[in-house]
């Protein structure tokens, strides 16, 4: 009676167990995180250094933050590794060197170290810019409404080189002379670089140049402006700006001198072509290195595939960087107005 | 297009039965041969010929002086040549000459051939259940035969044999002497002895038997019990060396770096989707109801096709034909029953099972008040049954059913409090299928030597998984409500028609041959539905509408004994798929081959090329399973493999074996989701990706190669019973567009994988087992390090594919049985066990959770079987 009874008892402790509670925190082993630097800096000639540097965290130490890593010393170095300057670190949360400029065709080496961090490095170069002719033609359609067609090639003095490109209506504020507004404008295509550079529309080559047509009605009633080519001849129909919206050309907010970067605004959907014809307008061209190009694919690959949740494995965002991330590149600016 | 098919096939199946009848081989008349230059009896002379050159003289040697002396002019004669030094002074014409054979004739003596060809069937004494695997063997000639999956044989013996004996491992002998009719049946009894089938350790007499596969040990079986303390027939697959289990809570096996569903499972022929009931808790099979179950990793037989890493093969019993029997087991988590026996006496017979969880009725009650979860459903059921009746002894035809179904739920609510502010979510999840199937066979005993069988069946399978998703929050004021959900769904009708043919050519040659006809249909769905204040949005991707699908396959294999030590198998398995207008071939070779150099001694070797058209796409993220099946297309080829492996097994003494192998296996076109997201995070995400173009672009094909070492050591006495087995692998997954083009490991690339059981027999009543099995953890990936891109935007470093391993595997089953045997022959069997005794929390998966208000991330590991205790009772009678 006794064995029954403890053999009860037993069955009951153990059926007990089988409702431990089955989800528990769990650390990981052997996971030695090192926090490392993140370089970006897209320079041109002409424009004084800006290059941000930043650290890596670990994302389950909820205490770590992404910050700017001030106490660095960054390194320009030239051609052949020969040392040129210090950048300095700016309150624009920059490093910067007012008193140099990088020019064409030298390759860089940027050399960032940084207590606590292992020392990186990264190289690019301005690349070289094709050619670009803008034409302008007046066409008819069959009702017999008037249009200007604007057609241009962009050309490629160089093989691995990629062209971006937006059109700019010039007289609403100086654009020309802003020539930080270009590095803003690549600077935000990392955050959706499918709007504007791989706009599924573009014909995609490898080489040579892109030939752009599209007319000044197109440009107010679609609001397409900016596009990008790898290259290749032919029609390209121009992708969607993620600067200026339809309103924007059209309404006050430009002529207010408000910048581009206002999206989605403006009123919108009641321009006209006549508003439109008493501007002119600027196409400025910037051919980017094939590090950036697949800086800009990687992480429009990351975005496409990459959900809120940190519990899959997101895509790889490329960088030339060695021993951290970020991108460091050069760009080639043209701006031809029309 | 069938008529296309058919006419394919009868060429191709033409060319193969010449090809391989003709083989390449002369006429025994027309040989060369060595013969023993001493002065020897005719008769002794004769011997040595037909032992060294493997050929049999056959005449009439009343008449002819066998005792008198023979001296041959040279060591090496042409046979001509020879037969006239060997009958000088007797006048004989040859009659007739093949390969191995030269029939004489002397002038005013008749011709006899000295060998016969016999041929039928060994049955269960008892139940009349044919016995698949069974040997048949001659004594005097030292021929060996082996029973096929109907328990046909066919045997050609000497006209003088005094003794044709037919064994069954766990059955008493039966021979039979002075056979002079063609048609043999036997009968054995079982051994009383035994309480359960067993299968010695002992390397088989003769070389190889049947397909050359891994029987599922019966008496090892009792010790190998699931989590609910039932046979496990899954579970005892993944005990052999190059098998693993994958991961707490996987309902598949993988085999030698493969995925579940490149594992062929058949019932009664019929290949099945799912055989494991929720998370593992038992299989499909109620193991009262199987005949025989046999498993194969390599070296397939040509006649299974349509997948590329393993076959398991289970048969279900026709049904006792002259008494009835049957079993009722019930335990903590379910509760079956088994009945077989006679409709018509000696004639026709039935079995039928079924088996209902328990856990439903108390589960609900209990588990959430221990869990985080507020409601938990789990159901399964099956119904097994088969029906046989014998035309005559040659002729039979049975028919199989099974129906089966699981439901399982979790409901889930979670409330997050900050200040002011909440974050509620409230998370249903459901999961259900089922499969039903549904053959009937028809086999007949054509000739001697020809045995045929035709199959008609169909199985519908079932997936649907579903989860809702309600969040709402107030934060900062603002009240915002938010639904998702997402439906997978895999609907999968085949029908199938096949016919086998199973021809033993002579002594030295069997063939099979035959092919299969399937209609597959396929409705793969996901479909997304995401609902915001009062708007609600349905996404669906996937075809609503079945995919119809054809495979076919054709095979020819031969099974020759070279000798008493050697013995090669060659096959060829020539299969198509077609869906739409595009279309598949592949021919896939199969060669084996045995040597024994002696009787403790045995060496495989084995070359496999496989090709298979469907495949399951599992979702590699966390959450719930949306297996999805899908057919290859005119985008996704079929995957293929191959396969090399090669073992070596010895018999250490009378009690102990070990065996020795090692393989390498190349599997082309495999698939991997692009980027491994589950699909439930696609649609939480703010801007869904949920891919309406269907699930092709969201694959990439890839290579996959795996490489393994295997040791497997057994020691079987009366009273013990001990086995090991040890795996040593490596599986690298290769994909252009994954990983920067770089290997990774695959998920379940297991480094070391380690199974020991011992089970202890103290008395005829009680007994002991207990099972220790060890595993690295799998390969998941995990991506912890965050930095901001030049816009701003705080991303996630992708880092590499499966960089990191969950924690090892491992658990130890105990078990205590205790059997009655009463004097009507009943039996009572009482079954205490512990999954998990040592209550390691294994890992199911982890997972970072995120506070959705804090932003905090933890890392969090989920396991679902932590002790588990068991008991069952059966009655069987």
């Amino acid at each position: 009676m006794r064995l029954t009874q403890t053999i009860s008892n037993l069955l009951l402790l153990l059926f007990a167990c089988t409702f431990t509670a089955c989800e528990e925190e769990y650390v990981l082993e052997s996971v030695d995180f090192e926090s490392k630097l993140v370089v970006h800096s897209l320079f041109t000639h002409g424009l004084p250094w800006q290059v941000d540097v930043t650290n890596t965290k670990f994302t389950l130490d909820n205490s770590q933050t992404i910050t700017s890593v001030e106490d660095a010393r960054v390194e320009i170095y030239g051609e052949d590794g020969v040392y040129k300057y210090d950048l300095y670190y700016t309150e624009q949360g920059y490093f910067t060197n007012g008193d140099h400029a990088p020019d064409d065709a030298q390759c860089y080496t940027v050399k960032v170290s940084a207590a606590g961090y292992r020392d990186v490095l990264a190289k690019n170069q301005i690349p070289e810019g094709g050619e670009v002719d803008v034409r302008k033609k007046t066409i008819y359609d069959l009702e017999g409404n008037e249009d200007t067609e604007i057609s241009f090639t962009i050309g490629k003095a160089q093989e691995d080189t990629y062209v971006v490109w937006d059109i700019y209506k010039s007289d609403s504020i100086n654009i020309g002379e802003d020539r930080s507004l270009t590095t803003n404008w690549l600077n935000q295509l990392a955050n959706n670089p499918s709007n504007v550079v791989f706009g599924s529309t573009v014909n995609v080559g490898q080489t040579e140049t892109g030939d752009i047509t599209t007319t000044l009605s197109s440009l107010i009633d679609n609001g397409k402006r900016g596009g990008g080519t790898e290259g290749g001849p032919g029609q390209v129909d121009v992708a969607a700006s993620n600067i200026i919206t339809k309103g924007d050309l059209t309404d006050s907010v430009l002529g207010d001198g408000d910048d581009e970067t206002d999206e989605g605004g403006g009123s919108g959907g009641d321009s006209s072509e006549d508003e439109a014809e008493t501007y002119s307008y600027e196409l400025r061209v910037m051919t980017i290195s094939k590090e950036l190009h697949e800086y800009y694919r990687s992480v429009e690959e990351y975005l496409k595939y990459n959900p809120s949740s940190t519990d899959i494995q997101p895509s790889t965002v490329s960088t030339n960087v060695v021993n951290g991330f970020g991108i460091f590149a050069g760009y080639h600016e043209q701006v031809v107005k029309f | 297009m069938l008529g296309r098919y058919l006419r394919i096939s009868l060429i191709l199946l033409s060319c193969l039965i010449g090809m391989s009848i003709a083989h390449g081989q002369t006429s025994a008349i027309d040989r060369e041969v060595s013969v023993s230059t001493d002065a020897l009896a005719r008769g002794t002379h004769i011997s040595l010929l037909e032992r060294a050159h493997n050929l049999v003289l056959g005449f009439n040697s009343a008449g002819i002086d066998m005792s008198e002396e023979v001296l041959f002019s040279s060591e090496s004669l042409a046979m001509p040549q020879l037969l006239a030094e060997l009958f000088d002074g007797y006048t004989y014409r040859v009659v007739s000459s093949s390969t191995s054979k030269i029939l004489l004739v002397f002038e005013g003596i008749e011709i006899v051939d000295r060998y016969m060809t016999i041929r039928g069937k060994v049955f269960d004494s008892v139940s009349r259940e044919a016995l698949i695997s069974a040997t048949i063997h001659d004594e005097v000639s030292n021929n060996y035969a082996f029973t096929n999956e109907e328990g046909f044989y066919s045997i050609e013996i000497r006209r003088d044999s005094h003794k044709v004996v037919a064994s069954y491992l766990g059955y008493q002998l039966q021979a039979q002497t002075k056979i002079s009719v063609s048609a043999v049946d036997f009968y054995l009894s079982f051994d009383n002895e035994v309480d359960s089938i067993t299968i010695s350790s002992k390397i088989e007499r003769g070389i190889v038997k049947g397909s050359g596969g891994e029987k599922l040990n019966a008496q090892r079986l009792e010790t190998i019990r699931g989590v609910t303390g039932e046979k496990d027939i899954i579970g005892a697959t993944k005990v052999l060396p190059g098998v693993q289990s994958g991961n707490e809570g996987q309902t598949g096996f993988y085999v030698r770096g493969g995925s579940p569903d490149q594992n062929l499972i058949l019932l009664d022929g019929i290949p099945m989707y799912e055989v494991s009931h929720t998370v593992g808790l038992s299989s499909i099979f109620i193991d009262e109801s199987i005949k025989d179950v046999e498993f194969l990793k390599n070296g397939f037989p040509a006649r299974y096709g349509g997948r590329l890493s393993s076959v398991l093969s289970v048969t279900l019993k026709e049904g006792n034909k002259s008494e009835y029997h049957g079993a009722a087991d019930a335990g903590l988590y379910a509760a079956k029953f088994q009945l077989e026996g006679p409709l018509v006496k000696d004639q026709t017979s039935f079995n039928i099972s079924g088996r209902r969880s328990l856990l439903g009725s108390y589960l609900n009650d209990v588990y959430t008040s221990f869990t985080e979860y507020d409601e938990i459903e789990v159901v399964y059921y099956d119904i097994t049954a088969k029906l046989s009746h014998n035309f005559s002894p040659a002729s039979k035809v049975t028919v199989s059913y099974y129906s089966g179904r699981d439901d399982f739920g979790l409901l889930r609510d979670e409330n997050f409090r900050e200040g002011e502010d909440r974050f509620d979510v409230r998370a249903a999840n459901n999961l259900n299928w089922g499969s039903t199937m549904l053959n009937a066979q028809f086999s007949t005993v054509l000739n001697n030597n020809l045995f045929m069988k035709v199959s008609l069946g169909g199985n519908n399978y079932r997936f649907n998984s579903n989860s809702d998703y309600f969040f709402e929050s107030l934060q900062d004021s603002i009240q915002t409500t938010l639904g998702y959900q997402l439906t997978s769904r895999t609907d999968i009708v085949d029908y199938i028609a096949s016919t086998d043919l199973d021809y033993t050519v002579n002594d030295k040659h069997r063939l099979k041959f035959g092919g299969s006809y399937t209609i597959h249909s396929y409705r793969p769905q996901i479909q997304q539905g995401n609902a915001q204040t009062d708007s609600t949005e349905i996404v669906t991707g996937g075809n609503d509408n079945m995919i119809p699908t054809e495979e076919f396959g054709l095979y020819i294999e031969d099974t020759y004994t070279i000798s008493e030590n050697w013995q090669a198998y060659f096959g060829l398995h020539y299969s198509g798929f077609r869906i739409g207008l595009d279309g598949y071939r592949n021919l896939q070779p199969r060669f084996r081959l045995f040597y024994r150099p002696s009787k403790k001694d045995r060496l495989d070797f084995a070359y496999t090329s496989t090709a298979q058209y469907i495949h399951l796409l599992v979702n590699p993220g966390t959450g719930l399973p949306s297996d999805l099946w899908v057919p290859s297309t005119a985008d996704i080829e079929p995957e293929t493999a191959r396969q090399v492996s090669a073992s070596y097994t010895r018999q250490l003494g009378p009690s102990v074996s070990v065996k020795v192998g090692g393989y390498y296996k190349q599997m082309n076109n495999v698939l991997e989701y692009r980027s491994p997201v589950d699909l439930i995070f696609q649609v939480i995400n703010t801007n869904p990706v949920i891919d309406t173009s269907g699930w092709e672009s969201r694959v990439v094909a890839g290579s996959s190669s795996s490489r393994g070492l295997e040791v497997q050591a057994d020691y079987v006495t009366e009273k013990w019973q001990i086995w090991s087995a040890y795996t040593l692998s490596k599986t690298d997954r290769t994909f252009a567009s994954i990983n920067n083009g770089n290997p990774f490991p695959y998920r379940y690339d297991r480094r070391h994988d380690i199974n020991v059981g011992v089970g202890y027999t103290i008395n005829p009543k009680w007994s002991l087992s207990g099972r220790w099995v060890y595993g690295d953890g799998a390969a998941f990936s995990l991506s912890l390090e965050e930095f901001e891109t030049i816009g701003g935007l705080q991303i996630i470093n992708g880092g590499e594919r499966n960089n990191f391993k969950l924690p090892a595997f491992h658990h130890l089953y105990l078990q205590v049985r205790y059997l009655q045997t009463y004097g009507n022959g009943h039996k009572l069997k009482v079954n205490f066990g512990m999954y998990n005794s040592y209550n390691r929390l294994n890992s199911f998966y982890v997972y970072i959770f995120e506070n959705p208000l804090s932003g905090d991330k933890f890392l969090r590991k989920v396991s679902i079987f932590p002790i588990l205790p068991h008991l069952n009772m059966s009655y069987v009678f």
